[in-house]
């Protein structure tokens, strides 16, 4: 590292002690709040000794979003949040299914007693570690299991929520399109089936919030545990197929034929230290012997089924005196049972905190311990990322 | 690789001690000597009522207020036509009720008839506006403190008029509650569990207090001097020895 690429950086660290705004619109009643974040980040690969492709050491802008958050007295809720660069790569036709241009575009109505409905797009109530915002990470990844190859994180459609016992029990249960992120193409399917999700938590001894990092520092052990599920069917008609990419990138995502998705996530915080588990199995009936994830056995010797999960598990610290969060996290997964080994994933990561979430110098490192071959043969073996994140709220 | 990992650890470093100007405190750390259930929906702030010195008033993030006793029993309950009471102070005219949703002040009289509703316009977050409220005796005027990003500390004049404005960012990460008592200014901080007691004049920080408990939202002292938190997630009723110097 060069002297004057150090200075800059320093430069960059001091100059973001200083105070940034938040453009808050109110009438008494209806309060529209107005926020986003800039996030960029230098990103460099060990590869493999038979590839020469260095195309991911490169400079990144990953976000660059605004976000509409609304508040009509206590009876309506409404969000609307883009990011320009998902956009831009999405008018290509390429959708990253965690970072896709159009993050939430919903309405809630809070008006009943016992419970809320939303409807619109925005994130599923599934996996603790999907509904983590972002922004309270220190990761410049999420893991690959619950970053939505294997299940989507978004979809269009309708949410029913309800809290009980102080907020400690919490309970969703929704309707989507199952066409995760795709959804926003508009049209279903072929199948025109849809796709339930639901999940139930509780906490103890208080409500927990959905975040990874013990930044209030617990001074009681505080313990959450979700379990969730989502199922549909998308046995295609004879003759139809799915749309471009709609299974994403191991074919997971789109079925055709039954499928099951359920898991439990546990999550732990005491005193700065914090703790989270989460694992995911998929039961996938493709309606068609012939489907390719058969992998070319025959339906005697799969039962006409196959599986695919995996687990991840983190621990942090934050260290509130240094205003630093160190994270390490493993992650191991199988993208179909049918085939031999499991992806074997490392990754730490450390955050310097400026100014909170709000400014943050992050790095990760990626370690790829083991992989699945023959489904998922990776041309690097490591990498890491260092970059900066500021959210103007 | 390894070298350049080492590389960035090292520039890390370096970041971490250029910008390691936080200001820290060392605190004492008490323990609270009972706490109790309250029948409030996430209980924001508290003070004593002034009339009846052995019962307090009790902010709800659910826009009410409740007057409750010293064993948390619910005697009085007023819903107001706010959204998110977050600060209340009251003292033997009137009661204050700030609303962080409307960046209102509603004021009582101690019927519970609300006499007459104030908005002090304010541009910051949403849920990063009004969140503390007392009167300064000491230059005879009334204090209203911002959450965070950044905390404000607005001198009001008695017809809650802005008069001053401190940016008091320095002392703590957020704070949740304000409160005035025997000559001295006392601050809450939520997300650092710290009591601050200031100089009600230069607003100096003299003293620290650590408070082990759960998202407290809420101080006040009772008429012996204990110190009285409320924690919103908890929705509990900690009793605190008096402080000691």
């Amino acid at each position: 590292m060069k002297t004057h690429q150090i200075l800059f950086l320093s430069i960059i660290c001091c100059f973001t002690q200083y105070g940034w705004s938040q453009l808050t619109l109110s009438n008494g009643e209806h309060v529209l709040e107005i926020s986003g974040r800039v996030s960029t980040y230098y990103n460099e690969r060990n590869l493999k000794p038979t590839n020469n492709n260095r195309n991911k050491d490169r400079f990144r802008l990953r976000d660059a979003q605004i976000q509409l958050e609304g508040r009509i007295r206590n009876d309506w809720a409404y969000e609307l949040q883009v990011d320009f660069v998902d956009l831009a790569v999405a008018g290509t036709g390429d959708i990253d299914p965690e970072n896709p241009g159009l993050m939430d575009a919903w309405v809630k109505y809070k008006g009943l007693e016992f419970i809320e409905i939303q409807a619109g797009y925005g994130k599923l109530p599934y996996s603790r570690n999907s509904l983590v915002p972002f922004i309270y990470s220190p990761y410049w990844q999420r893991a690959q299991l619950t970053r939505g190859e294997f299940f989507s994180r978004r979809d269009a459609g309708l949410t029913l929520s309800t809290s009980t016992w102080k907020q400690r029990i919490k309970a969703y249960a929704g309707i989507y399109t199952g066409l995760g992120e795709f959804s926003l193409r508009g049209d279903n399917d072929a199948t025109g089936n849809l796709e339930y999700v639901s999940r139930v938590e509780i906490a103890y001894p208080s409500r927990y919030r959905y975040r990874d990092i013990d930044y209030f520092v617990s001074p009681v052990p505080m313990f959450v545990l979700g379990v969730n599920g989502r199922y549909t069917d998308r046995t295609l008609p004879e003759g139809r197929e799915f749309p471009e990419d709609l299974g994403s990138r191991y074919g997971l995502r789109a079925i055709d034929g039954e499928r099951y998705v359920y898991g439990f996530d546990l999550a732990m915080q005491y005193k700065g230290f914090s703790a989270q588990f989460e694992m995911h199995q998929m039961l996938a009936k493709p309606a068609n012997p012939l489907d390719p994830n058969f992998l070319g056995f025959t339906p005697e010797q799969t039962d006409g089924r196959f599986y695919a999960g995996g687990f991840v598990t983190q621990a942090n610290y934050f260290w509130k005196r240094a205003k630093s969060i160190f994270s390490v996290r493993y992650e191991e997964f199988n993208i179909n049972d049918l085939s031999p080994g499991n992806a074997k994933r490392f990754s730490p990561a450390l955050a310097y905190q400026f100014s909170g979430f709000d400014a943050m110098l992050k790095f990760q490192y990626f370690y790829i311990i083991d992989e699945e071959e023959a489904l998922d043969s990776m041309r690097w073996t490591e990498q890491w990322r260092i970059g900066f994140t500021l959210n103007f709220k | 690789m390894k070298e350049k990992f080492l590389q960035l650890l090292t520039l890390c470093s370096l970041s971490l001690i250029l910008n390691a100007c936080a200001v820290s405190y060392d605190s004492v750390k008490i323990k609270p000597n009972n706490s109790i259930n309250l029948k409030v929906s996430e209980p924001s702030d508290i003070c004593i009522n002034p009339i009846k010195p052995n019962h307090f008033f009790v902010a709800s993030d659910d826009g009410y207020l409740a007057e409750i006793d010293r064993s948390g029993e619910v005697t009085r309950i007023k819903e107001l036509p706010i959204y998110d009471a977050e600060a209340v102070y009251a003292n033997e005219e009137n009661i204050y009720v700030v609303d962080e949703f409307s960046r209102s002040i509603t004021v009582l009289n101690h019927d519970l008839e609300v006499e007459r509703k104030i908005t002090i316009a304010y541009g910051g977050g949403r849920n990063r506006s009004y969140e503390a409220f007392t009167y300064n005796p000491v230059k005879d005027k009334f204090i209203l403190l911002t959450e965070m990003s950044p905390i404000y500390l607005f001198e009001l004049t008695t017809d809650l008029k802005i008069h001053n404005e401190i940016n008091m960012g320095k002392i703590a990460r957020d704070i949740s509650a304000a409160t005035f008592y025997k000559g001295k200014l006392y601050l809450l901080s939520d997300e650092d569990k710290l009591i601050f007691r200031l100089d009600p004049s230069s607003y100096e920080v003299e003293k620290t207090w650590y408070v082990p408990v759960v998202n407290p939202e809420g101080m006040a002292f009772d008429e012996d001097g204990h110190v009285l938190i409320v924690s919103d997630d908890r929705e509990k009723l900690y009793y605190f020895n008096p402080l000691e110097d």
